[in-house]
């Protein structure tokens, strides 16, 4: 391999891209303006859940329950309801995600000691909602009868004070359970993934178009070379891109690299090297620009969104999911940056997801030679 | 009539391709199964371990407890805290319990104890589902105490009320039936736009536009030619991923495909008219695919209610979702699928789909008019 022909194909690639500014934009920029705009609005954080509310009681007692309900953030209220013919449009409609029925005589029988039913309805479309609603119930419920026995324990004077049992949670990497720290890292790779793909995914289509294919062709450039020296200027512009995006996360969002910059470093190159490679893969393969992007963009979205990790966890899916996972090369770099980012893990601790990156990376971009290699004009 | 051969010119132009024919019909079915499988926000369960300084009846009916809730499994036993440190960074477990010495004694002098709960943070949603279910569990526990403790003084106990839970619509909560119903909107909207996009863009790199506007077509037929082609193939690829999710995933559909039909037309004069926006944007097919992706389809990915609820999002953020045509097509498709409603529910949302779709046509028509001459 002739370093000097790589430089020149590399050089020329350099040219052709600082030329047109709105896709360096693009690619070097854009990434940390939509890590900024994501990051701030998306959470999973599960507040203010539309609670309607059929009270046929309306005793103190049920009120006590009702204001335990709508105390902390959990629930917010969406309103009162006369009659159980009501329940069905309000849930229907969507105007309510959960409606709680007291039934009459629900302060009579606390105060007796019979246990009341009470109802809770919900809208089960949304399962993830669903379930954190129903924990909220279960908790608030559990919380009105710690109250109403310290009560009578306090009427009885029995000394007691507050909770008998309570938990003191500590939480590790991420005290305050932001999810912007699970968050952010994830949109990190899936920005960088889909930008660097796909930029390098019309590189080698674009010639095949404008038919400039062929003097390549003839040159005394080989795939190799040719290959590797189309994705240096865009090696430049995803490694610019990936520091942008880490200085966000850590100046605008608080996720400061808790592990070492020189190893961050290095595992985004690879990271890089796996995505651009790919890019290159998808547009050896191909002969029309049209579907080279259709290709890198249903190759990165979907399989970065579902497969590595960002949103769905990996645990619990089929093993024909998990095996298919390892071909998505954002898996590995997501485990590798939230544990250096936010584990402060070192190589020992990391060298699996490292190693499988690196053969990813060095057999989509000998893979993506060997396509080109074999090109007839 | 001359828009029957436009319609009949690009259908030709996409069926020459063979891999664009491809990803046409295999690519909405490839997103579909994988989505289907992968998308899966059901609770997982967490490994626990557990650290019982105490060893008491008391602590080992705690612990008990924590065995018998099918979140935390699996549950192993150490015997000092420094152990549990290194389980934690290499993701052995997601949840330590240290119950300390004396908390026996003080739940039978019925002063009010302490447990600790470490947990690893990293993964927000795991952490708070185990937070809330240990949180629970031992609020439970020292419930039942204290009513042992108010029973044995000969107390008459009130009666603690009992939650009766029903779900609607997904009684098992699976998170598929949420996922898949949406993916419709997904797969409709990407491929209609970056079709449409890169269909008009090609003409003009290709210089074949200018020929187009010498014909006497009326720039009516040309764009008609331009889209309707794409309405067909967007019919067809709601009909695959419909047909999928019902036979497949056995996801319910419980409402009218009629409906499902009629509002897709709202939808794809939105995603058509963008697409077409896109197109009179840009000059090379390069801009096209980077503008309708960065800064329509990604976006719109995520403010949509998709996956992430627009209720957790900051106040302010929320109104801006109100001009995603993808939030009211997700909506309404969820409407149908699961809640079985029609037009009679679900009519603003089509509305609004509606007058959306209007004025993102008219702008990309005024445009297009603009560029011809």
């Amino acid at each position: 391999m002739n370093l000097i022909r790589l430089y020149a194909v590399a050089r020329k690639e350099f040219r052709q891209l600082v030329r047109d500014w709105r896709t360096l934009f693009i690619l070097a920029i854009l990434p940390a303006v939509l890590l900024l705009i994501f990051g701030y609005a998306l959470s999973y954080d599960i507040k203010n859940v539309p609670l309607a509310i059929l009270d046929h009681d309306r005793t103190p007692t049920s009120r006590s329950l009702i204001q335990s309900m709508l105390g902390a953030e959990s629930f917010a209220l969406a309103g009162y309801i006369e009659r159980d013919a009501d329940i069905a449009p309000l849930l229907d409609e969507g105007r309510a995600d959960v409606v709680l029925v007291i039934p009459k005589g629900f302060g009579a029988d606390v105060a007796r000691g019979t246990e009341p039913r009470v109802q809770a309805l919900l809208d089960g479309s949304n399962a993830m909602k669903a379930t954190t609603a129903l924990s909220y119930l279960q908790a608030h419920i559990t919380e009105f009868g710690t109250n109403v026995m310290l009560d009578v324990a306090q009427r009885m004077g029995m000394p007691l004070s507050g909770t008998p049992v309570s938990t003191e949670p500590r939480i590790w990497y991420n005290p305050e359970l932001r999810s912007s720290m699970f968050l952010v890292p994830g949109l990190m790779v899936f920005v960088l993934m889909v930008s660097a793909t796909t930029s390098t995914a019309l590189a080698v289509v674009k010639e095949k178009e404008r038919n400039t294919i062929e003097q390549i062709l003839v040159s005394p450039v080989n795939a190799t070379e040719l290959i590797l020296g189309k994705t240096l200027p865009y090696l430049i512009v995803a490694m610019c891109a990936a520091g942008l995006l880490v200085a966000t996360g850590w100046v605008l969002f608080g996720v400061a690299v808790r592990g070492s910059i020189p190893l961050l470093a290095m595992v985004s190159f690879m990271f890089c090297l796996a995505a651009l490679g790919q890019g290159m893969l998808i547009s050896s393969a191909t002969d029309s620009q049209q579907v080279a992007f259709f290709a890198s963009v249903l190759s990165t979205m979907l399989p970065t969104f579902l497969l590595s990790g960002f949103v769905f966890p990996l645990e619990g899916t089929p093993v024909a999911i998990q095996l298919i996972s390892h071909l998505v090369p954002s898996r590995y770099f997501i485990a590798l940056v939230r544990g250096v980012i936010l584990r402060d893990a070192g190589v020992l601790d990391l060298w699996r997801p490292l190693i499988l990156l690196t053969v990813f990376a060095t057999s989509i971009l000998a893979l993506a030679s060997v396509r080109v290699a074999r090109t007839r004009i | 009539m001359l828009l029957k051969h436009l319609i009949m010119k690009e259908f030709h132009q996409i069926g020459r391709d063979r891999r664009m024919k491809s990803i046409i019909f295999v690519g909405p079915l490839f997103q579909l199964v994988v989505f289907g499988y992968a998308a899966n926000l059901d609770v997982v369960e967490v490994a626990m371990v557990v650290c019982d300084q105490d060893q008491t009846p008391e602590s080992r009916e705690l612990i008990e407890r924590f065995q018998g809730s099918p979140l935390f499994q699996p549950i192993s036993f150490v015997q000092t805290t420094r152990e549990i440190n290194p389980m934690m960074t290499r993701g052995d477990v997601g949840i330590g319990l240290v119950i300390p010495r004396g908390f026996g004694a003080d739940i039978r002098k019925g002063q009010a104890s302490t447990v600790q709960v470490l947990i690893e943070g990293t993964n927000s949603v795991k952490a708070s589902q185990g937070l809330n279910g240990s949180t629970l569990i031992t609020a439970n526990y020292g419930l039942e105490q204290l009513e042992a403790r108010l029973a044995a003084a000969g107390y008459q106990l009130p009666g603690l009320p009992e939650l009766v839970p029903r779900v609607w619509y997904n009684p098992d909560l699976k998170s598929r039936n949420y996922m898949v119903p949406a993916i419709v909107g997904l797969i409709l909207m990407l491929m209609t736009m970056m079709l449409t996009s890169m269909a008009t863009v090609r003409e003009k790199e290709a210089g074949t536009m200018e020929q187009l506007i010498v014909t006497p077509l009326r720039p009516v037929d040309l764009i008609l030619g331009k889209l309707l082609p794409f309405v067909m193939i967007g019919f067809v690829q709601v009909s695959i991923v419909v047909a999928v999710a019902v036979f497949w995933f056995k996801v319910p559909f419980r409402g009218d495909l009629g409906v499902l039909y009629f509002v897709a037309l709202p939808f794809l004069m939105n995603t058509l008219g963008i697409g077409l926006l896109i197109s009179t944007l840009s000059s090379t097919q390069q801009q096209a695919m980077m503008m309708s992706m960065f800064m329509f389809m990604m976006p719109m990915i995520y403010f949509s209610g998709f996956v992430f609820p627009i209720e957790s999002m900051p106040k302010w953020v929320q109104p801006i979702t109100y001009l995603i045509p993808l939030r009211y097509f997700l909506s309404i498709v969820r409407g149908i699928f699961l809640r079985g409603v029609g037009l009679e529910v679900l009519w603003p949302d089509a509305l609004a789909l509606a007058s959306l779709g209007l004025v993102a046509l008219s702008l990309a028509v005024a445009r297009f008019r603009k560029t011809i001459d």
